[in-house]
Protein backbone atom coordinates (compact mmCIF):
# COMPACT_ATOMS: atom_id res chain seq x y z
CA UNK A 1 0.00 0.00 0.00
CA UNK A 2 2.88 2.64 0.88
CA UNK A 3 3.56 2.42 -3.10
CA UNK A 4 0.65 3.52 -4.39
CA UNK A 5 2.15 6.05 -6.25
CA UNK A 6 0.20 8.57 -8.10
CA UNK A 7 1.50 7.14 -11.57
CA UNK A 8 -0.62 4.13 -10.75
CA UNK A 9 -3.34 6.48 -10.48
CA UNK A 10 -3.05 7.76 -13.72
CA UNK A 11 -2.16 5.67 -15.63
CA UNK A 12 -5.79 3.54 -15.98
CA UNK A 13 -6.33 -0.34 -17.14
CA UNK A 14 -7.56 -1.30 -20.46
CA UNK A 15 -10.69 -2.42 -18.90
CA UNK A 16 -10.55 1.60 -17.19
CA UNK A 17 -10.22 3.41 -20.60
CA UNK A 18 -12.70 0.99 -22.57
CA UNK A 19 -15.15 1.71 -19.41
CA UNK A 20 -14.22 5.84 -20.22
CA UNK A 21 -14.09 5.72 -23.59
CA UNK A 22 -17.55 3.75 -23.28
CA UNK A 23 -19.14 6.64 -21.25
CA UNK A 24 -18.68 8.87 -24.17
CA UNK A 25 -19.72 7.10 -26.93
CA UNK A 26 -22.56 6.00 -25.52
CA UNK A 27 -23.63 9.26 -23.87
CA UNK A 28 -22.99 11.10 -27.00
CA UNK A 29 -24.78 8.59 -29.40
CA UNK A 30 -27.51 7.80 -28.16
CA UNK A 31 -30.49 7.43 -30.19
CA UNK A 32 -29.25 8.41 -33.67
CA UNK A 33 -30.36 8.24 -37.31
CA UNK A 34 -27.80 6.72 -39.96
CA UNK A 35 -28.37 5.76 -43.34
CA UNK A 36 -26.31 3.34 -45.33
CA UNK A 37 -25.91 -0.05 -46.97
CA UNK A 38 -26.51 -3.31 -45.28
CA UNK A 39 -23.82 -5.70 -45.49
CA UNK A 40 -23.54 -9.40 -45.07
CA UNK A 41 -26.68 -9.67 -43.04
CA UNK A 42 -27.12 -12.82 -41.02
CA UNK A 43 -29.87 -14.37 -38.36
CA UNK A 44 -28.20 -16.22 -35.51
CA UNK A 45 -29.91 -19.25 -33.88
CA UNK A 46 -31.46 -16.90 -31.36
CA UNK A 47 -33.00 -14.94 -33.87
CA UNK A 48 -30.69 -11.67 -33.43
CA UNK A 49 -29.65 -9.76 -36.74
CA UNK A 50 -26.29 -8.70 -37.39
CA UNK A 51 -25.12 -6.78 -40.58
CA UNK A 52 -22.56 -3.92 -41.63
CA UNK A 53 -23.78 -0.85 -42.40
CA UNK A 54 -21.42 0.91 -45.09
CA UNK A 55 -21.26 3.42 -47.23
CA UNK A 56 -18.09 3.74 -49.79
CA UNK A 57 -15.63 4.73 -47.14
CA UNK A 58 -16.49 3.60 -43.36
CA UNK A 59 -18.47 0.41 -41.44
CA UNK A 60 -20.50 0.18 -38.53
CA UNK A 61 -21.64 -3.07 -36.78
CA UNK A 62 -24.92 -3.52 -36.24
CA UNK A 63 -27.34 -5.22 -34.33
CA UNK A 64 -30.49 -5.85 -33.89
CA UNK A 65 -32.68 -8.25 -31.31
CA UNK A 66 -34.96 -10.52 -32.09
CA UNK A 67 -37.78 -8.48 -30.79
CA UNK A 68 -36.60 -5.49 -33.08
CA UNK A 69 -36.14 -8.41 -36.05
CA UNK A 70 -39.92 -9.13 -35.83
CA UNK A 71 -41.42 -5.48 -35.79
CA UNK A 72 -39.80 -5.00 -39.26
CA UNK A 73 -41.85 -4.93 -42.47
CA UNK A 74 -38.81 -6.04 -44.59
CA UNK A 75 -36.39 -8.29 -45.46
CA UNK A 76 -32.80 -6.98 -44.69
CA UNK A 77 -31.20 -8.03 -48.02
CA UNK A 78 -27.13 -7.34 -48.44
CA UNK A 79 -26.91 -4.06 -50.42
CA UNK A 80 -30.62 -2.88 -49.39
CA UNK A 81 -30.05 0.86 -48.59
CA UNK A 82 -31.68 1.64 -45.37
CA UNK A 83 -32.13 4.23 -42.72
CA UNK A 84 -31.47 3.07 -39.20
CA UNK A 85 -32.02 4.31 -35.61
CA UNK A 86 -30.55 2.80 -32.23
CA UNK A 87 -28.13 3.51 -30.09
CA UNK A 88 -24.25 2.92 -30.31
CA UNK A 89 -22.71 0.47 -27.35
CA UNK A 90 -19.58 -0.42 -27.18
CA UNK A 91 -18.82 -4.15 -25.90
CA UNK A 92 -15.96 -4.10 -23.93
CA UNK A 93 -14.75 -7.48 -24.07
CA UNK A 94 -14.30 -7.03 -27.93
CA UNK A 95 -12.94 -3.91 -28.09
CA UNK A 96 -15.75 -3.37 -30.13
CA UNK A 97 -18.28 -0.91 -30.38
CA UNK A 98 -21.87 -1.45 -32.92
CA UNK A 99 -25.18 -0.08 -33.41
CA UNK A 100 -28.25 -1.36 -31.42
CA UNK A 101 -30.92 -1.27 -33.70
CA UNK A 102 -33.98 -0.23 -32.60
CA UNK A 103 -36.09 0.48 -35.95
CA UNK A 104 -34.94 0.33 -39.45
CA UNK A 105 -36.95 1.16 -42.93
CA UNK A 106 -35.77 1.10 -46.54
CA UNK A 107 -34.12 4.34 -48.07
CA UNK A 108 -34.85 5.68 -50.85
CA UNK A 109 -36.50 2.99 -52.29
CA UNK A 110 -39.84 4.11 -50.87
CA UNK A 111 -40.32 6.49 -53.63
CA UNK A 112 -39.51 4.41 -56.36
CA UNK A 113 -41.66 1.68 -54.52
CA UNK A 114 -44.33 3.80 -54.48
CA UNK A 115 -44.10 5.16 -58.40
CA UNK A 116 -44.04 1.67 -59.10
CA UNK A 117 -47.25 0.68 -57.16
CA UNK A 118 -49.15 3.55 -58.70
CA UNK A 119 -48.09 2.51 -62.12
CA UNK A 120 -48.94 -1.02 -61.61
CA UNK A 121 -52.70 -0.08 -60.56
CA UNK A 122 -53.11 2.51 -63.07
CA UNK A 123 -52.41 0.38 -66.20
CA UNK A 124 -53.59 -2.75 -64.57
CA UNK A 125 -57.02 -0.54 -64.31
CA UNK A 126 -57.04 0.37 -68.26
CA UNK A 127 -56.53 -3.37 -68.89
CA UNK A 128 -52.80 -3.58 -70.33
CA UNK A 129 -52.37 -6.82 -68.43
CA UNK A 130 -55.44 -8.54 -68.97
CA UNK A 131 -55.16 -12.00 -69.77
CA UNK A 132 -57.18 -11.69 -73.02
CA UNK A 133 -54.86 -9.13 -73.98
CA UNK A 134 -51.95 -11.27 -73.71
CA UNK A 135 -50.84 -13.02 -77.71
CA UNK A 136 -49.69 -16.76 -77.74
CA UNK A 137 -46.21 -17.63 -79.20
CA UNK A 138 -45.61 -19.24 -82.27
CA UNK A 139 -44.20 -23.21 -81.97
CA UNK A 140 -41.42 -22.18 -84.51
CA UNK A 141 -40.14 -18.53 -84.89
CA UNK A 142 -38.21 -18.27 -87.65
CA UNK A 143 -37.27 -14.06 -86.90
CA UNK A 144 -36.77 -13.03 -83.33
CA UNK A 145 -36.46 -9.64 -82.12
CA UNK A 146 -34.25 -8.65 -79.11
CA UNK A 147 -34.23 -5.20 -77.15
CA UNK A 148 -31.65 -5.29 -75.01
CA UNK A 149 -27.99 -4.42 -74.49
CA UNK A 150 -25.59 -5.03 -77.32
CA UNK A 151 -22.75 -5.89 -74.97
CA UNK A 152 -24.71 -7.19 -72.19
CA UNK A 153 -24.79 -10.80 -70.18
CA UNK A 154 -28.40 -11.00 -70.86
CA UNK A 155 -27.71 -11.44 -75.14
CA UNK A 156 -24.90 -13.50 -74.46
CA UNK A 157 -27.18 -16.24 -72.33
CA UNK A 158 -29.43 -16.16 -74.86
CA UNK A 159 -27.41 -16.73 -77.99
CA UNK A 160 -25.48 -19.41 -76.39
CA UNK A 161 -29.39 -21.12 -74.95
CA UNK A 162 -30.25 -20.80 -78.61
CA UNK A 163 -27.41 -22.00 -80.05
CA UNK A 164 -27.34 -24.92 -78.15
CA UNK A 165 -31.21 -25.38 -77.88
CA UNK A 166 -32.54 -24.38 -81.04
CA UNK A 167 -30.09 -22.65 -83.64
CA UNK A 168 -32.51 -22.67 -86.53
CA UNK A 169 -33.71 -18.53 -86.37
CA UNK A 170 -32.36 -15.70 -86.94
CA UNK A 171 -31.94 -13.19 -84.01
CA UNK A 172 -32.21 -9.30 -84.88
CA UNK A 173 -30.64 -7.56 -82.31
CA UNK A 174 -31.83 -3.88 -81.50
CA UNK A 175 -28.97 -2.56 -79.17
CA UNK A 176 -30.72 -0.36 -76.21
CA UNK A 177 -29.23 1.07 -73.07
CA UNK A 178 -30.89 -1.18 -69.75
CA UNK A 179 -29.99 1.59 -67.35
CA UNK A 180 -29.84 4.72 -67.08
CA UNK A 181 -31.82 8.00 -68.13
CA UNK A 182 -31.43 6.79 -71.76
CA UNK A 183 -32.78 3.12 -71.36
CA UNK A 184 -36.29 4.02 -71.43
CA UNK A 185 -36.43 5.62 -74.49
CA UNK A 186 -34.19 3.34 -75.99
CA UNK A 187 -36.33 0.70 -75.15
CA UNK A 188 -38.75 2.08 -76.80
CA UNK A 189 -37.48 2.66 -79.66
CA UNK A 190 -36.14 -0.90 -80.32
CA UNK A 191 -40.31 -2.19 -79.73
CA UNK A 192 -41.21 0.48 -81.96
CA UNK A 193 -38.77 -0.44 -84.66
CA UNK A 194 -39.58 -4.44 -84.44
CA UNK A 195 -43.36 -3.24 -84.45
CA UNK A 196 -43.04 -1.28 -87.81
CA UNK A 197 -41.44 -5.03 -88.92
CA UNK A 198 -43.73 -7.20 -90.37
CA UNK A 199 -41.12 -10.33 -90.56
CA UNK A 200 -40.33 -10.44 -86.69
CA UNK A 201 -42.45 -13.39 -85.37
CA UNK A 202 -41.73 -12.53 -81.32
CA UNK A 203 -39.80 -9.85 -79.26
CA UNK A 204 -37.92 -10.14 -76.20
CA UNK A 205 -37.10 -7.29 -74.12
CA UNK A 206 -34.96 -7.74 -71.13
CA UNK A 207 -32.20 -7.67 -68.57
CA UNK A 208 -30.04 -9.65 -66.29
CA UNK A 209 -30.91 -8.87 -62.48
CA UNK A 210 -30.19 -5.81 -60.52
CA UNK A 211 -31.11 -3.53 -58.08
CA UNK A 212 -34.76 -1.80 -58.20
CA UNK A 213 -32.96 1.06 -59.53
CA UNK A 214 -30.78 -1.27 -62.12
CA UNK A 215 -34.67 -2.64 -63.34
CA UNK A 216 -36.35 0.83 -63.30
CA UNK A 217 -36.55 1.48 -67.30
CA UNK A 218 -38.29 -1.57 -67.44
CA UNK A 219 -40.68 -0.24 -64.87
CA UNK A 220 -41.45 3.13 -66.85
CA UNK A 221 -44.55 4.14 -68.34
CA UNK A 222 -43.56 4.39 -72.30
CA UNK A 223 -41.65 0.96 -71.95
CA UNK A 224 -45.33 -0.96 -70.79
CA UNK A 225 -47.01 0.98 -73.64
CA UNK A 226 -44.52 -0.42 -76.32
CA UNK A 227 -44.51 -3.70 -74.94
CA UNK A 228 -48.59 -3.50 -75.31
CA UNK A 229 -49.15 -1.93 -78.40
CA UNK A 230 -46.25 -4.25 -80.67
CA UNK A 231 -47.85 -6.22 -82.94
CA UNK A 232 -45.80 -9.37 -81.98
CA UNK A 233 -46.00 -11.45 -79.17
CA UNK A 234 -43.36 -9.57 -76.42
CA UNK A 235 -41.66 -11.88 -74.09
CA UNK A 236 -40.11 -10.02 -71.22
CA UNK A 237 -36.89 -11.28 -69.92
CA UNK A 238 -36.04 -9.21 -66.73
CA UNK A 239 -33.24 -9.96 -63.87
CA UNK A 240 -33.40 -12.93 -61.91
CA UNK A 241 -36.76 -14.95 -60.68
CA UNK A 242 -37.27 -12.49 -57.57
CA UNK A 243 -37.59 -9.19 -59.39
CA UNK A 244 -41.13 -8.58 -60.92
CA UNK A 245 -41.37 -5.20 -63.10
CA UNK A 246 -44.05 -3.58 -65.10
CA UNK A 247 -43.13 -4.67 -68.04
CA UNK A 248 -43.68 -8.51 -66.86
CA UNK A 249 -47.62 -7.81 -66.28
CA UNK A 250 -47.36 -6.05 -69.52
CA UNK A 251 -45.46 -8.73 -71.68
CA UNK A 252 -47.50 -11.44 -73.35
CA UNK A 253 -44.86 -14.04 -71.22
CA UNK A 254 -42.86 -13.25 -68.51
CA UNK A 255 -39.60 -14.67 -68.34
CA UNK A 256 -37.82 -15.11 -65.09
CA UNK A 257 -34.21 -14.55 -67.03
CA UNK A 258 -33.21 -13.93 -70.23
CA UNK A 259 -32.12 -17.51 -70.55
CA UNK A 260 -35.73 -18.75 -69.75
CA UNK A 261 -37.15 -16.63 -72.34
CA UNK A 262 -35.23 -19.17 -75.34
CA UNK A 263 -36.35 -21.93 -73.13
CA UNK A 264 -40.13 -20.57 -72.86
CA UNK A 265 -39.96 -19.89 -76.97
CA UNK A 266 -37.91 -22.49 -79.05
CA UNK A 267 -38.35 -26.13 -78.41
CA UNK A 268 -35.52 -27.91 -78.11
CA UNK A 269 -33.78 -29.69 -81.33
CA UNK A 270 -33.04 -33.04 -80.06
CA UNK A 271 -36.65 -33.29 -78.84
CA UNK A 272 -37.92 -32.55 -82.83
CA UNK A 273 -34.96 -35.01 -83.65
CA UNK A 274 -36.58 -37.35 -81.51
CA UNK A 275 -39.97 -36.36 -82.92
CA UNK A 276 -39.44 -36.40 -86.25
CA UNK A 277 -37.43 -39.82 -85.37
CA UNK A 278 -40.32 -41.34 -84.36
CA UNK A 279 -42.97 -40.16 -86.42
CA UNK A 280 -40.69 -42.15 -89.06
CA UNK A 281 -40.54 -45.53 -87.09
CA UNK A 282 -44.75 -44.98 -86.87
CA UNK A 283 -45.62 -44.57 -90.62
CA UNK A 284 -42.82 -47.55 -91.07
CA UNK A 285 -44.65 -49.25 -88.98
CA UNK A 286 -48.74 -48.71 -89.97
CA UNK A 287 -47.29 -49.23 -93.40
CA UNK A 288 -45.77 -53.01 -92.17
CA UNK A 289 -49.18 -53.89 -90.22
CA UNK A 290 -51.12 -52.85 -93.14
CA UNK A 291 -49.43 -54.70 -95.67
CA UNK A 292 -49.42 -57.71 -93.67
CA UNK A 293 -53.45 -57.54 -92.68
CA UNK A 294 -53.51 -57.16 -96.59
CA UNK A 295 -51.61 -60.44 -97.12
CA UNK A 296 -53.65 -61.89 -94.58
CA UNK A 297 -56.72 -61.43 -96.03
CA UNK A 298 -55.79 -62.38 -99.43
CA UNK A 299 -54.83 -65.71 -97.98
CA UNK A 300 -58.17 -65.87 -95.86
CA UNK A 301 -60.29 -64.86 -99.09
CA UNK A 302 -58.25 -67.79 -100.72
CA UNK A 303 -58.87 -70.35 -98.27
CA UNK A 304 -62.80 -69.35 -97.92
CA UNK A 305 -65.29 -71.99 -99.99
CA UNK A 306 -66.92 -69.59 -101.49
CA UNK A 307 -63.88 -68.76 -103.64
CA UNK A 308 -64.01 -72.48 -104.18
CA UNK A 309 -67.81 -72.49 -104.98
CA UNK A 310 -66.96 -69.63 -107.89
CA UNK A 311 -63.91 -71.47 -109.23
CA UNK A 312 -66.05 -74.64 -109.50
CA UNK A 313 -68.63 -72.77 -111.41
CA UNK A 314 -66.01 -71.00 -113.44
CA UNK A 315 -64.52 -74.72 -114.60
CA UNK A 316 -68.31 -76.23 -115.40
CA UNK A 317 -69.14 -73.13 -117.39
CA UNK A 318 -65.49 -73.48 -119.04
CA UNK A 319 -66.35 -77.17 -119.95
CA UNK A 320 -70.06 -76.48 -120.86
CA UNK A 321 -68.46 -74.03 -123.49
CA UNK A 322 -65.92 -75.88 -125.02
CA UNK A 323 -68.66 -78.80 -125.74
CA UNK A 324 -70.89 -76.52 -127.04
CA UNK A 325 -67.89 -75.78 -129.47
CA UNK A 326 -66.89 -79.19 -129.94
CA UNK A 327 -71.34 -79.20 -130.77
CA UNK A 328 -71.17 -76.44 -133.24
CA UNK A 329 -67.97 -77.67 -135.46
CA UNK A 330 -69.13 -81.21 -135.96
CA UNK A 331 -72.64 -79.77 -136.67
CA UNK A 332 -71.28 -77.63 -138.91
CA UNK A 333 -69.33 -80.04 -140.55
CA UNK A 334 -71.85 -82.26 -141.32
CA UNK A 335 -74.47 -79.74 -142.80
CA UNK A 336 -71.00 -79.15 -144.97
CA UNK A 337 -70.53 -82.51 -146.12
CA UNK A 338 -74.49 -82.93 -146.32
CA UNK A 339 -74.27 -79.87 -148.60
CA UNK A 340 -71.61 -81.23 -151.19
CA UNK A 341 -73.38 -84.29 -151.54
CA UNK A 342 -76.79 -82.96 -152.54
CA UNK A 343 -74.76 -80.65 -154.69
CA UNK A 344 -73.26 -83.53 -156.51
CA UNK A 345 -76.42 -85.09 -156.95
CA UNK A 346 -77.73 -82.14 -158.86
CA UNK A 347 -74.10 -81.91 -161.20
CA UNK A 348 -75.18 -85.30 -161.69
CA UNK A 349 -78.91 -85.04 -162.68
CA UNK A 350 -78.10 -81.56 -164.58
CA UNK A 351 -75.37 -83.29 -166.81
CA UNK A 352 -77.92 -85.92 -167.50
CA UNK A 353 -80.24 -83.26 -168.90
CA UNK A 354 -77.45 -81.53 -171.05
CA UNK A 355 -78.33 -80.90 -174.68
CA UNK A 356 -74.76 -82.14 -175.26
CA UNK A 357 -74.89 -85.47 -173.96
CA UNK A 358 -76.98 -86.90 -177.05
CA UNK A 359 -74.32 -85.97 -179.40
CA UNK A 360 -71.66 -87.85 -177.28
CA UNK A 361 -73.60 -90.89 -178.26
CA UNK A 362 -73.54 -90.07 -181.92
CA UNK A 363 -76.74 -87.88 -182.64
CA UNK A 364 -75.86 -84.76 -184.60
CA UNK A 365 -77.21 -81.54 -184.18
CA UNK A 366 -77.80 -78.97 -187.24
CA UNK A 367 -77.12 -74.85 -187.04
CA UNK A 368 -78.25 -72.08 -189.39
CA UNK A 369 -77.25 -68.79 -188.56
CA UNK A 370 -76.11 -69.69 -184.99
CA UNK A 371 -79.40 -71.09 -184.10
CA UNK A 372 -79.83 -74.85 -183.41
CA UNK A 373 -82.65 -76.12 -185.95
CA UNK A 374 -85.02 -77.72 -183.54
CA UNK A 375 -87.89 -78.54 -186.64
CA UNK A 376 -87.62 -79.42 -190.08
CA UNK A 377 -90.04 -76.30 -190.58
CA UNK A 378 -87.59 -73.94 -188.93
CA UNK A 379 -84.80 -75.16 -192.23
CA UNK A 380 -84.22 -73.21 -194.59
CA UNK A 381 -83.35 -74.91 -197.78
CA UNK A 382 -81.53 -72.32 -199.89
CA UNK A 383 -79.55 -71.29 -196.68
CA UNK A 384 -76.25 -72.30 -195.72
CA UNK A 385 -75.88 -74.72 -192.63
CA UNK A 386 -73.78 -76.52 -190.00
CA UNK A 387 -73.70 -80.41 -188.38
CA UNK A 388 -72.48 -80.46 -185.30
CA UNK A 389 -71.12 -83.53 -184.10
CA UNK A 390 -69.23 -84.21 -180.56
CA UNK A 391 -66.41 -83.85 -182.17
CA UNK A 392 -67.03 -81.11 -184.25
CA UNK A 393 -68.86 -78.83 -186.60
CA UNK A 394 -68.86 -79.14 -190.78
CA UNK A 395 -70.21 -76.28 -192.74
CA UNK A 396 -72.34 -77.06 -195.68
CA UNK B 1 -32.19 -16.89 -97.80
CA UNK B 2 -32.27 -20.44 -97.53
CA UNK B 3 -36.12 -20.42 -96.16
CA UNK B 4 -36.92 -19.31 -99.56
CA UNK B 5 -35.01 -21.79 -101.25
CA UNK B 6 -37.54 -24.56 -99.29
CA UNK B 7 -40.36 -24.85 -100.99
CA UNK B 8 -42.16 -26.03 -97.34
CA UNK B 9 -40.53 -24.78 -94.05
CA UNK B 10 -40.42 -26.92 -90.62
CA UNK B 11 -43.50 -26.43 -89.17
CA UNK B 12 -45.18 -27.38 -92.52
CA UNK B 13 -43.28 -30.47 -93.19
CA UNK B 14 -43.77 -31.51 -89.29
CA UNK B 15 -47.11 -30.91 -89.67
CA UNK B 16 -47.48 -32.35 -92.83
CA UNK B 17 -46.07 -35.82 -91.24
CA UNK B 18 -47.89 -35.57 -88.61
CA UNK B 19 -50.95 -35.46 -90.78
CA UNK B 20 -49.57 -38.62 -92.26
CA UNK B 21 -49.27 -40.58 -89.10
CA UNK B 22 -52.79 -40.08 -88.39
CA UNK B 23 -53.57 -40.89 -91.29
CA UNK B 24 -51.73 -44.27 -91.51
CA UNK B 25 -53.13 -45.13 -87.95
CA UNK B 26 -56.76 -44.63 -89.28
CA UNK B 27 -57.93 -48.38 -90.18
CA UNK B 28 -60.16 -47.71 -92.87
CA UNK B 29 -57.29 -46.33 -95.48
CA UNK B 30 -56.55 -48.71 -98.32
CA UNK B 31 -53.08 -50.14 -99.33
CA UNK B 32 -52.45 -48.09 -102.04
CA UNK B 33 -53.21 -44.66 -100.22
CA UNK B 34 -50.83 -46.22 -97.13
CA UNK B 35 -48.07 -46.54 -99.57
CA UNK B 36 -48.60 -43.36 -101.14
CA UNK B 37 -49.17 -41.48 -98.07
CA UNK B 38 -45.61 -43.69 -96.75
CA UNK B 39 -43.56 -42.66 -99.21
CA UNK B 40 -44.68 -39.09 -99.20
CA UNK B 41 -44.22 -39.10 -95.13
CA UNK B 42 -40.46 -40.70 -95.69
CA UNK B 43 -39.68 -37.68 -97.93
CA UNK B 44 -41.22 -34.84 -95.24
CA UNK B 45 -38.99 -37.56 -92.31
CA UNK B 46 -35.75 -36.61 -94.27
CA UNK B 47 -36.81 -33.04 -95.19
CA UNK B 48 -37.28 -32.29 -91.47
CA UNK B 49 -34.22 -34.32 -90.20
CA UNK B 50 -32.16 -31.74 -93.32
CA UNK B 51 -33.32 -28.94 -92.04
CA UNK B 52 -32.29 -29.40 -88.07
CA UNK B 53 -29.05 -30.80 -89.17
CA UNK B 54 -28.47 -27.85 -91.30
CA UNK B 55 -29.57 -25.64 -88.68
CA UNK B 56 -27.34 -22.38 -88.15
CA UNK B 57 -28.23 -19.47 -85.96
CA UNK B 58 -27.62 -16.34 -87.85
CA UNK B 59 -27.50 -12.88 -86.42
CA UNK B 60 -28.58 -9.85 -87.80
CA UNK B 61 -27.63 -6.41 -85.69
CA UNK B 62 -30.11 -3.79 -86.58
CA UNK B 63 -28.68 -0.63 -88.07
CA UNK B 64 -29.70 1.79 -85.87
CA UNK B 65 -28.75 4.93 -88.20
CA UNK B 66 -31.21 3.59 -90.16
CA UNK B 67 -34.37 2.39 -88.19
CA UNK B 68 -37.16 4.09 -88.33
CA UNK B 69 -38.27 6.14 -85.20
Amino acid sequence: MPFNTPQQVSIPSVSEITKMIKDVLEAGFQNVDVEGEISQPTISSNGHLYFTLKDSKAQLPCVMWRSGVQRLNFKPEHGQQVIISGDIQLYAPHGRYQLIVRSAKQAGLGALQQAFERLKIKLQNEGLFDQSKKKKLPFFPKKVGVVTSATGAALQDMINTLERRYPMLTLCIYHASVQGVNAAPEIVAGLNYFASRNDIDVVITGRGGGSLEDLWPFNEESVARAIFTSPHPVISAVGHETDFTIADFVADVRAATPTQAIAILVPDINELRYLVEDHQTRITKRLNEKVNRSKERVRYVARTYALHALKDKINTNKDYIKRLESDFKNRLNLMVIDYKHRIERCNTRLENLSPNEPLKKGFTRIWQDEKWIRTSDSFKQDLPFEIEWASGRVSK
Amino acid sequence: MKDKKEKIDFEQALARLESIVKNLENPDITLEDSVKQFEEGVKLSRLCTKILEDAELRIEKVNQNESPT
